[in-house]
């Protein structure tokens, strides 16, 4: 049982959110506490990213109340960690790996003139967490997809934040790469509290200690207590469910 | 080509137009650089477009048209760039109105200035061997004030180029960034219509950085080998101009495409192999 004093990372309750006439969430809550590995899936569309771009405080909910690390999405921002699709960049853009990483010092460093020796220790930290410290110099459009999805993360660990939020961050990553970028957020897990979108529902039933199914509403789970019949209504369409490995019984940490 | 070498040390008006061709190459580089990454080059073209309506009153009130084109580039740049951050979806329309009416505005001044009537051909067109050693140092002026900003704000600048969004998670200010460098854009128009005139400018602003950013790992590499890039072809554009009386801005963009053609080609000889 969690700590009645344990003051959660994210409190959402009663979000409604709409696009025009679309309505994308529907009076959806959430609490997510420190610690906590949560996979947050749910078909397309169903309002994954709306929700992620609100906890970033890049959309205003039309109703409801957010508070993340105890205040508004914007305030939070520095300690927050943000990993994006690779595919909304440009592959052709020149820029070098470290030059990518130390972008995440932007709101740190000095606002005029070069990057301090600070940023660029941080960096290299950062680099080295995430085993891309030898590709520093390399340009980010010759690396693979598993390595530009490190750069991402590296990116968002520079500044030792207390909140993760990644975005699908194995789409169109190969399966071998894919295995090396979750072994790594399960690394992480110890150092910070992470949101992960994705629709590899086999990874967040053996990495994530909790599964929040979105499709307008939020229901969290468990991830032990997440049936095949719970997904097959989140996607509307039949789903087989494959039992992976789970790294959570490895730790003696899963119920199942 | 000895030709030219000869003439050079003799005639004042080839050496400022040859000192004119290397300044305008590091802001084309550098300037050159950010439009090609950030795909702005119809925003590029909109503002070197507005650029004869500004030259076009200043000279039917008899003031400098450099001046005239440097109030006039700023000014579109910043309402491009302000249609472009608060209603993005009527960018492409604006662009196409301030293209047309810059010139329009530029060509009815013209017509109505009394006196004698300027060769429009040189605006358009650019007469680079018409540059004076006073707009060679107003060139120098506007050259330094483009390398200072781009370097204090390069790191924002490469921030913005690569990942708006992020940046705004950083709170950068992206918006007053974005403002800044289609200015940036704008004083680099100015300086390259002296070579290239408004209807070329576009060419020269973005093939010497295009072709640079196939052999670039970097944002700085591209820019450097974009500047060296830029100076060949506009010296070798004047060098092989001069003894056959051929148009300067034209030879010299079409150095500009021949590189552009062969890179490009190169680029894709080595990816089948």
């Amino acid at each position: 049982m969690r700590a009645a004093s344990q003051a959660p990372v994210v409190s959402v309750e009663d979000l409604v959110f709409s696009r025009g006439t679309v309505s994308i969430l529907e009076r959806a809550s959430l609490e997510v506490f420190p610690g906590d590995f949560i996979g947050l899936i749910g078909a397309n569309g169903s309002g994954k990213t709306t929700l992620l771009e609100i906890l970033l405080g890049l959309l205003q909910p039309q109703s409801g109340r957010v508070t993340v690390l105890g205040t508004t999405p914007q305030l939070a921002r520095p300690q927050v960690g943000y990993v994006p699709q690779w595919l909304r960049f440009d592959p052709d853009f020149p820029i070098t790996v470290e030059e990518v990483i130390m972008m995440g010092r932007l709101g740190k460093a000095p606002k005029l003139g070069p990057f301090r020796k600070e940023d660029h220790l941080r960096a290299e930290e950062a680099m080295r967490k995430v085993d891309v410290l030898d590709l520093r110099r390399r340009p980010v459009g010759r690396l693979s997809g598993g390595q530009r999805q490190r750069v991402l993360i590296a990116r968002a660990l520079v500044n030792d934040p207390e909140l993760l939020l990644l975005d699908e961050p194995t789409a169109n990553v190969d399966s071998r790469m894919e295995t090396g970028i979750y072994e790594l957020l399960h690394s992480l897990r110890t150092e910070t509290t992470i949101i992960l979108v994705s629709h590899d529902v086999g990874f967040i039933t053996s990495h994530a200690n909790r599964v929040a199914c979105l499709n307008k509403r939020i229901a969290c789970h468990p991830t032990a207590d997440l049936t095949g019949e719970m997904i097959q209504d989140l996607y509307s369409g039949p789903v087989e469910m494959i039992k992976h490995e789970c790294r959570l019984c490895e730790e003696e940490k899963c119920s199942d | 080509m000895t030709e030219f070498f000869q003439a050079l040390a003799s005639h004042a008006f080839l050496q400022n137009a040859v000192v004119c061709s290397l300044l305008a190459s590091i802001a084309c580089g550098v300037i050159g650089t950010y439009v090609v990454v950030k795909r702005i080059t119809f925003i590029s073209g909109g503002i070197s477009h507005t650029v004869l309506g500004g030259m076009g009153i200043a000279y039917f009130l008899g003031g400098s048209p450099m001046v005239g084109a440097v109030i006039a580039a700023l000014v579109a740049a910043v309402i491009i760039g302000l249609v472009t951050l608060r209603a993005k979806q009527h960018e492409d329309t604006l662009i196409g109105a301030l293209w047309a009416v810059g010139m329009a505005i530029g060509l009815l001044f013209i017509a109505k200035t009394p006196g004698y009537s300027v060769n429009l051909q040189s605006y358009l067109f650019g007469n680079i061997l018409m540059v004076s050693r006073r707009e060679v140092y107003f060139l120098l002026g506007l050259d330094l004030v483009i390398i200072a900003v781009a370097i204090t704000f390069y790191k924002g600048f490469l921030g913005v180029c690569f990942d708006e969004q992020f940046c705004r998670l950083q709170g950068v200010k992206v918006d007053a960034l974005y403002l800044l460098l289609l200015c940036l854009i704008a004083l680099t128009v100015v300086i390259l219509v002296q070579v290239v005139g408004i209807v070329l400018v576009i060419a020269l602003l973005t093939l010497p950085a295009a072709v640079a950013g196939q052999w670039s790992g970097s944002l700085k590499q591209m820019m450097r080998t974009a500047c060296a890039l830029c100076a060949v072809v506009s010296l070798a554009g004047l060098a092989v101009s001069y003894p056959y009386n051929l148009p300067a801005g034209a030879t010299i963009v079409l150095f500009a495409g021949a590189g552009y053609l062969v890179s490009t080609l190169l680029q894709l000889l080595l990816r089948r192999t």
